[in-house]
């Protein structure tokens, strides 16, 4: 489903991905861990097509980002680290415009709106304006705008940051559903435990390059992940 | 304690000298000096103002013995000033004030922070009060010699001023925080704002001179009004009056400031929520993409006052211009054949004036030239979602001609229909200004691409002192400036009808290319942002 193949993205002097590669198949979550500063936004952005780079090639579905970026895009959701959102629409009409974007019919887009915003308790919160929302209620709108146009591909910065408990399960369960029928997940974080749990498989980055992924068995081997992180972070040091 | 407090309020109220309110840094040394000859030039400039006004009525109304109605107008002036100028200070350094939920966590009584609060408010009153009663005091006692009256109220009058800005900054305070469309009641309220301001500008002389024909008159209603005419007394030295006005002045002051010294706590911290609209379900309407990206750039327009009263006042312009070429039709008609009985060459070129200057009134409509940078932090949006960047600016473009084409043609038509020119020019009158409305459009988008800023963290200052919305406006007056110049001489040796038709080509052509530059190169140079 995405291919990053030699990814390399300098900024001046300074390399912030160098020939990454990476696999994530249909069906899969795949964890992105790294601590700040590693590359995994920058990377999460160049796969979105928000973000030029220098060299190397991503593909959705085989489809290169740099040649047909819309065919790519219409196939992706992507949900940043801090939901900066357009405080000028409410919730509600944030909601339509997404689903105008990406085509959505007006059954769809009633029957997702309706039942993802109840899964994440924003229905009564829709027609106040994005202004008034707190964080979490933001990160839950984009989310919710994510899922509304069924994306082969989620790829998430960060997602669980500013979630309350409740949200977090249902996200999850959420991710777990999108790769059971055949879509697949890639997303970041720094919540050790939760990638544990939920990826299928992993993959550490440090200053831009990899430096170990596979299946979270590979990864972790009879340790915790935690445990190798860690180790791998004293090793190169 | 509180000299701390003092000293945080005072670099607090001067910050804006030394600290860029765009980049958030501190201003050099050369930049602090320049703003600083800035302000005292514009305090000098008002104060000036004034002292030509106190200089026009001091003397013709002392003369008929009304030197206490000089003082009460005087006076009233200064007060309205100092409250207008005040209120949205009262509501932003006492109400809403950042720091408040900071410093009330800190071992501070609340009372020492409100009273470093209303010291910063009333010597902010007291400058702008000043602004209007030193010159008036100062041409009175040319006139009359000196007294300490005068003196003593211009320190206590300031005092009313703050009084009324604190009640009106709470009213303020819970009436935005309660008002769902803000945008649409600032905007209302600016235009009124501006209406009056235009209307009082215009009227100004003819109210002076009928206060100083009729003086006697209004002299004889002013005494009724209370305390109007007890505060001019206060000022030319009527002992009673002035314990009267001193006192009424400080019972209202500490009875202001006592409600708010016992409520000082609920005020910082309350939070005024409007009301919660519930979502009700509904059967959801679909758009086409072209549709909803132009919806998109139609509510972030109309979200932000800013926006709309500095980057659309071309279309209250042309309107304004429009009705009143209508209204006025048989006079404008009149003034034009006296111009032409005085220069019969007048008339070949009046349709080329006409259309300058709807095209310079035009030219005030500036909506794409912020609009690629007011993406801001929600640039990564409309970069990840399926859209031709050719389509995100189509949209923008499309809200600038909606928003200015109508009254453009509006113009053109009431100036075609009052004027009666002959069908060439008629149709020049049209042409021209529309053509140079979409080419301002185009120009201010072009720009705004080659200047983007997405940093901002004040969306008033990207809108009125960013490079791109500079550059649109001088870049646009320059453009006229050239054609007005080009025209001018070309006149020499033309006819105007052949220069109105060279200028329609040229702007034609230009529109084109323009659009066919920012739909290719462009949308490119939005995809690298």
């Amino acid at each position: 489903m995405l291919k990053i193949i030699n990814l390399t993205k300098t900024f001046g002097d300074k390399c912030a991905v160098d020939d990454l590669s990476l696999h994530i198949q249909s069906g899969e979550i795949y964890g992105f861990i790294g601590h700040n500063g590693a590359g995994k936004t920058t990377t999460i952005k160049a796969c979105c097509g928000i973000m030029d780079f220098d060299s190397g090639e991503i593909l959705v579905d085989g489809v290169s980002i740099k040649k047909d970026p819309l065919a790519c895009k219409s196939k992706i959701a992507y949900i940043p680290d801090n939901p900066d959102l357009y405080e000028f629409m409410t919730g509600i009409q944030y909601l339509q415009f997404v689903a105008d974007i990406f085509k959505v019919s007006k059954q769809k887009r009633s029957q997702l709106i309706e039942k993802y915003a109840d899964v994440f308790l924003l229905t009564q919160d829709l027609a106040q304006p994005i202004s008034a929302y707190s964080h979490g209620m933001k990160q839950k709108l984009a989310v919710i705008s994510a899922l509304i146009h069924e994306p082969k591909l989620v790829i998430m910065d960060e997602p669980f940051v500013g979630l309350d408990p409740v949200a977090a399960h249902s996200l999850k369960q959420i991710m777990r559903g999108i790769c059971d029928n055949g879509g697949a997940i890639f997303f970041s974080t720094h919540v050790l435990e939760v990638a544990e749990k939920l990826c299928d498989k992993v993959a550490i980055i440090k200053e831009g390059k990899l430096i170990k992924s596979g299946t979270m068995e590979q990864v972790r081997g009879d340790s915790s992940l935690e445990s190798v992180f860690l180790e791998l972070e004293e090793d190169d040091a | 304690m509180l000299k701390a407090l003092i000293k945080k309020q005072a670099l607090e109220l001067m910050s804006f000298l030394f600290k860029s309110a765009k980049s958030g840094r501190r201003r050099s040394k050369g930049s602090i000096l320049l703003y600083s000859v800035l302000m005292i030039y514009v305090a000098v400039v008002i104060g000036f103002m004034f002292f030509s006004l106190s200089i026009t009525l001091c003397s013709p109304l002392v003369s008929g013995g009304l030197d206490w109605l000089y003082f009460s107008l005087m006076a009233l002036f200064a007060t309205a000033f100092a409250v207008i100028f005040s209120v949205f200070a009262t509501q932003s350094q006492l109400y809403e004030a950042k720091d408040n939920e900071l410093l009330l966590s800190m071992p501070i009584k609340p009372s020492m922070i409100l009273f470093s609060r209303m010291l910063t408010l009333y010597l902010q009153s007291l400058f702008f009060e000043a602004l209007i009663l030193i010159p008036a005091l100062a041409v009175y006692y040319s006139v009359c010699g000196f007294s300490l009256y005068g003196i003593i109220l211009l320190f206590v009058i300031p005092l009313l001023a703050l009084s009324l800005s604190c009640i009106l900054g709470w009213i303020v305070a819970i009436l935005s925080s309660r008002i769902r469309n803000k945008s649409a009641v600032t905007v209302i309220l600016s235009l009124i704002f501006l209406a009056v301001y235009i209307w009082s500008y215009s009227q100004i002389n003819k109210y002076i001179s009928m206060i100083i024909t009729n003086a006697q008159q209004i002299g004889q209603s002013f005494k009724n009004v209370f305390p109007l005419y007890q505060l001019g007394r206060a000022f030319v030295g009527d002992i009673a009056d002035f314990i009267l006005i001193t006192a009424m002045v400080l019972v209202l002051f500490a009875a202001v400031y006592a409600v708010l010294s016992k409520s000082f706590i609920k005020i910082a911290t309350a939070k005024h929520a409007a009301a919660k609209r519930r979502y009700v379900r509904r059967e959801l309407d679909t758009k086409s993409v072209g549709s909803a990206l132009f919806r998109r750039e139609w509510r972030r327009y109309l979200s932000s006052p800013t926006y709309i009263m500095n980057c659309s006042l071309g279309t209250l312009f042309l309107a304004g211009a429009a009705v009143y070429v209508l209204i006025k039709g048989s006079y404008v008609r009149q003034t034009l054949a006296s111009i032409y009985n005085f220069n019969s060459q007048f008339q070949s070129i009046t349709p080329l004036i006409v259309a300058a200057i709807i095209c310079v009134i035009a030219t005030m409509n500036t909506i794409t030239a912020p609009s690629v940078s007011l993406e801001g932090r929600t640039l990564w949006i409309i970069k990840s979602l399926p859209v031709n960047s050719a389509d995100i600016l189509s949209a923008k473009l499309k809200l600038n001609l909606f928003i200015t084409l109508p009254f453009v043609l509006f113009a053109s038509a009431s100036a075609v229909a009052v004027m009666r020119f002959n069908l060439f020019s008629s149709v020049m009158i049209f042409v021209i200004p529309l053509f140079f409305a979409v080419f301002i459009a185009l120009f201010g988008l072009a720009v705004n691409l080659r200047f983007p800023n997405f940093t901002w963290s004040n969306e008033t200052v990207l809108i009125k002192q960013s490079m791109s919305v500079t550059v649109s406006i001088f870049g646009s007056w320059g453009i006229m400036l050239l054609l007005g110049v080009l025209s001018y001489f070309a006149l020499l040796v033309i006819q105007p009808v052949f220069i109105m038709s060279v200028i329609a080509v040229v702007l034609v052509i230009t529109d084109i290319m323009l659009w066919r530059w920012l739909m290719q190169k462009g949308a490119k140079m939005f995809d690298k942002l």
